[in-house]
């Protein structure tokens, strides 16, 4: 096995957990389901702006620069 | 501005929604054809986010969102998990980015490098890119309800 499939693997796994975690919240009224995490994030204008900060760049650093770009 | 609130309730699927809907994956199509560091692309990132930016301003006056208190400790374990789950997903992430060489330890960067090396790939990536920024600010804005 080699760290390529290493790497891949965490990542498979952690996002297996992120939808599994998001789709038992949904189910529970007393839980905190994946679009109200998302509204606490956004709640406040300090969280707003933050966040906002991150998706303006994560469309410039994918898209407009692109991360293949420097190889 | 006054009349724009976030809401979750009573949502209804209008006409208008779908055309948005429609229009974003077209805009994503074409988006996908500009290469990065030209003008045309650079546009096309900046124009949604100057709508977002917008949006922003919009729901500017903040909001505060209900708290049921006779859940307040499953609610706060369930909130607990997600921070735990995102800070894994960070930490993984930055374990790959300082490792090398990059083949062997791929970040999240690369892997969304690989999917968008063909056209569909960068179409649907500017797709979610697009439906993120939705979801975090445009979702919870409604336009004002006229009289009934």
């Amino acid at each position: 096995m080699t760290w390529r499939v290493v790497t891949f693997a965490g990542f498979a796994v952690i996002v297996s957990l992120i939808c599994a975690w998001a789709a038992i919240t949904a189910r529970r009224p007393n839980s905190v389901p994946l679009g109200q995490a998302v509204a606490r994030l956004t709640r406040t204008k300090g969280g707003r702006v933050t966040v906002f900060m991150v998706w303006a760049w994560l469309g410039l650093h994918l898209f407009a620069r692109g991360s293949g770009a420097f190889k | 501005v006054d009349t724009l609130r976030p809401t979750n309730l009573n949502r209804r699927r209008s006409p208008l929604a779908g055309c948005v809907l429609i229009g974003a994956l077209v805009y994503s199509w074409i988006a996908a054809y500009f290469r990065p560091f030209t003008l045309a692309m650079n546009v096309s990132v900046a124009l949604p986010v100057v709508a977002v930016l917008v949006g922003v301003g919009l729901s500017w006056r903040g909001t505060r969102a209900h708290t049921d208190p006779t859940h307040e400790r499953s609610r706060r374990i369930a909130g607990a998990v997600w921070i735990g789950l995102v800070t894994l997903l960070v930490t993984w992430e930055l374990v790959a980015y300082v490792s090398s060489p990059r083949h062997d330890h791929p970040t999240l960067s690369t892997i969304a490098d690989d999917i968008m090396s063909i056209h569909p790939g960068r179409a649907l990536m500017f797709a979610l890119w697009l439906t993120l920024g939705w979801a975090l600010f445009l979702r919870q804005l409604r336009p004002p309800e006229g009289p009934r």
